[in-house]
């Protein structure tokens, strides 16, 4: 009984340090951190207010717009491409925001690709402001909408098309008043996921000039070296963040109906022929010659510009990002399997707070996870009076486990909610011993689950930028950390090859997860 | 006889609601007997059968199994030290293992006691396959042989016939009955079903709120009933006067029979029909099997059976 109880205390332990650098950053507020109140009502603090929801609003709409008409075409209707169409539109996953932010940059600028393929250098457009950052993340998020949306269009049930089309509704007048309300919960699931990881966002931000609360703890914290400054900012941007999970939860209440038309079988996909048949591919490949070709073509030609003067150390950053990114990725699955096992096995009440607790990372930005892991290691080595974790892989690992706990943690629980209880009980009755179990019944069975858990891990991890920015160890740079420095020294062309390294391995991630075998079981 | 499970006031609350689920159950399972928990979904008898596996803690109260204490007050062995096996209701077999895995699954059975068990159960030449390749009677004969092959003190099989559509349902029922019994193994078996109680069991408990109502044969508790809950529970029943029952069968529509009624309504269920009778006082129901009766008619009827009192 004692060593059960043991065990009922490691997940809380591990959730619990997980939560870490998000409660440890609320410790120092509430303990040494005096509240600026100056600062409050500051114009610093209303511009990074006003840029922030701006932001927020605009990639909104741009993500729904997006992910919602690629979603609908390819759930609801075949067409001309459309299987090649639907893997293209996850693709943009691939593609960190602020890399696709550079390529357009590189497109529309004086003297950019643009104006050398209408033939005038003085074609330019100015993109370098919110607006311009709003398009970016909008390209680059859509695709969390058109994921969750895609299964959304598609499940719902035969009898409500049945019903559609026996009321003879027109096709607009269906997708407007049936369709698109029954899913709304998955784009709306969607595009707050968009919205957390614009909100997370450095790199383009910076970049496009915008004001957002990221930026201001960089400031605060690198510019002006003023810690607490930047923990006021990151408190701020926690309400901002807590203000959005509570608008989305009352949402989600609203929309509980949804589940009952998405059982039994499922609707037919409608094929498309003649005019509607065009229309469809024209649209299609309108989407993703903004979200995919251009980037990419952008990309190449830099790539080719720069093909005799090709810096070879990308390989070796290449090798830095993978050798991190897999180690990293394989330790956050596994401690996802172990936590999702034991709060299963021993159930405790400490367990589910906790649970709660180290899923908070993903609504946090990476800029906030970073600051508070500095100063859990800067408060320990201090007390130890050496440097033990200051710049260490241990603080980064540490810090990506925090900001991505959710997603992997969500790919086991998918899983482990897959295995009827009854196996549990099969296990405990002829299982020979707990660790045989786990061997013999539970790892194979959550083998997808963890492919898939860790592939999302993985190219997250892989484009992350501002907890690596701060916290990676002295002399250690990604691939992602090398092209945000040759971004920011303005050499833009130089930017194409690491990219191009870079969008592959996440673009393989993202295809194999996309693949029939890892969706299947999913 | 020997005792091969002994249950002493077994007692637990689910603190959730506070519904007791086994109020101070007193029971014992003789050798070799296949012992039935009938009850309604929601009286406590999976509980009860979690109980004595181990699965669930009880609150107070002792289960012996074959002489051992497994459950007391300072005692409370892991389920796989009980010496029991189960069989799931939706049998719980491992997808990614092969049938021979799957049974030997966490046991130290030699090969010669996997072709012995193959062979009884009739799952020779299946066992590279894997489950979803089996129909439904065969996966049941796996979970049965995964359970028998580990030579359990007491088998307990949780409504394994459950979700099974009618036809096969009869089927598995008279092969399960002949596997236990040519394995000669003491069974405790759960179901909300009396058809499948009636047939599978040599004695039979009803159990309804955690309380164990009645205890006896087939035909002792249908024919005795302990209680009015009882006897509505195993069989359709009409009141007669204030204290006194009769069973639709029991009621013998004849020429000569002492009381006169009018038929009120017939309805044909194949092998009888069930018809509702009016008498100056009443209506009564009951089960026919003449092919000549019409609604309006006046007939006359006798009782010719046991009428219930309670």
């Amino acid at each position: 009984m004692e060593i059960n109880k043991f065990k009922s205390y490691l997940a809380p332990f591990i959730g619990l340090s997980i939560a870490l650098p998000i409660l440890s950053l609320l410790l120092y507020f509430l303990i040494e951190g005096k509240f600026d109140f100056e600062f409050l009502f500051s114009e610093v603090l209303t511009q990074y207010i006003s840029s922030t929801t701006i932001l927020v609003l605009g990639t909104f709409i741009v993500v729904v717009l997006l992910g919602t008409m690629s979603s609908y075409l390819s759930a609801r209707f075949e067409y001309f491409g459309d299987k090649i169409f639907a893997l293209l539109f996850v693709l943009p996953l691939a593609y960190p925001a602020y890399i696709l932010g550079y390529t357009y940059v590189g497109f529309f600028e004086y003297r950019g690709i643009l104006s050398d393929i209408v033939g005038n250098p003085t074609v330019r457009y100015d993109i370098l402001n919110i607006y311009g950052a709003i398009f970016i993340f909008g390209i680059a998020m859509f695709p969390y909408v058109y994921i969750l949306a895609r299964v959304s269009f598609g499940s719902v049930s035969s009898t409500v098309s049945e019903l559609v089309s026996l009321h003879k509704i027109n096709p607009i007048k269906a997708f407007f008043t049936v369709y698109l309300p029954l899913s709304y919960p998955a784009i709306f699931a969607g595009s707050i996921l968009a919205i957390m990881e614009t909100l997370s966002d450095y790199g383009t931000v910076l970049y496009f000039g915008v004001e957002t609360f990221s930026v201001g703890i960089f400031k605060s914290w690198f510019g002006y070296g003023d810690l607490a400054q930047a923990i006021n900012v990151a408190i701020i941007l926690l309400i901002f963040v807590f203000g959005i999970l509570w608008t989305e939860s009352l949402i989600r209440k609203k929309y509980r109906f949804v589940s009952s038309t998405h059982s039994g079988k499922k609707a037919s996909k409608i094929k498309l022929t003649g005019k509607y048949n065009l229309l469809a591919f024209f649209i299609s490949l309108l989407i993703v010659t903004i979200t995919l070709f251009i980037p990419t073509l952008v990309l190449i030609y830099w790539f080719i510009l720069d093909i005799h003067t090709l810096d070879f150390t990308t390989f070796d950053y290449l090798y830095n990002t993978l050798s991190l990114n897999i180690f990293s990725s394989l330790v956050i699955i596994f401690l996802s399997f172990f936590v999702v096992y034991m709060l299963r096995f021993y159930p405790s009440k400490i367990g589910n707070i906790t649970h709660k607790l180290s899923v908070l990372g993903y609504s946090i930005p990476g800029a906030v996870v970073g600051v508070g892991l500095l100063i859990i290691s800067s408060f320990i080595d201090t007390k130890l009076g050496h440097v033990l974790f200051s710049g260490t892989f241990f603080i980064l690992i540490f810090a990506y486990a925090t900001r991505y706990f959710a997603s992997s943690i969500g790919s086991i629980e998918n899983g482990f909610s897959k295995i009827d209880t009854s196996i549990d009980d099969a296990t405990k009755i002829f299982g020979k011993s707990e660790s045989n179990n786990i061997f013999k019944v539970y790892l194979p069975l959550m083998k997808p689950y963890i492919i898939s858990g860790f592939l999302i891990l993985y190219i997250d991890i892989a484009k992350e930028l501002p907890a690596t920015l701060i916290l990676r160890p002295f002399n250690f740079d990604t691939l992602a950390i090398r092209i945000y420095e040759l971004a920011s020294n303005e050499m833009l062309y130089k930017v194409g090859f690491p990219s191009l390294v870079l969008i592959l391995t996440t673009a393989i991630a993202v295809m194999l997860l996309n693949s029939k075998f890892v969706r299947r079981k999913v | 006889m020997k005792k091969i499970v002994d249950i002493k006031n077994l007692r637990k609350v689910f603190c959730k609601g506070n519904i007791c689920v086994a109020n101070d159950i007193n029971l014992f399972i003789n050798e070799g007997e296949i012992f039935t928990i009938l009850g309604k979904s929601g009286s406590g008898k999976t509980t009860f059968l979690r109980m004595i596996a181990g699965l669930e803690t009880p609150d107070k109260g002792q289960i012996i199994i074959d002489e051992k204490e497994v459950f007391s007050k300072d005692t409370n062995l892991q389920a796989k030290d009980r010496g029991v096996a189960v069989v799931f209701q939706n049998y719980a077999l491992l997808p990614h293992l092969s049938i021979a895995s799957n049974i030997t699954f966490g046991s130290d059975a030699s090969k010669a006691d996997l072709e012995e068990v193959l062979e009884k159960t009739k799952l020779k030449g299946q066992e590279n396959k894997f489950p979803h390749e089996l129909s439904g009677g065969q996966q049941q004969r796996v979970a049965l042989a995964r359970a028998i092959i580990t030579k359990p003190k007491i088998l307990l099989l949780d409504e394994p016939l459950s979700n099974i559509d009618t036809e096969l349902r009869a089927h598995l029922r008279v092969e399960l009955k002949e596997m236990i019994k040519l394995f000669g193994i003491t069974a405790l078996f759960i179901t909300h079903d009396k058809e499948d109680a009636f047939y599978l069991s040599d004695r039979i408990a009803i159990m309804s709120g955690g309380d164990i109502l009645q205890v006896g044969t087939a035909k002792d508790i249908y024919h005795h009933p302990a209680d009015l809950y009882c006897a509505n529970f195993l069989g359709k029943m009409t009141k007669i006067s204030e204290n006194s029952y009769i069973r639709p069968e029991h009621i013998r529509i004849c020429r000569d029979g002492n009381f006169e009624a009018i038929i009120k309504s017939i309805v044909f269920y194949g092998s009888f029909y069930e018809i509702i009778i009016k008498t100056k006082e009443q209506e009564l129901l009951v089960h026919s099997f003449d092919d000549n009766l019409e609604i309006n008619q006046k007939i006359n009827y006798s009782y010719d059976g046991e009428i219930l009192t309670f």
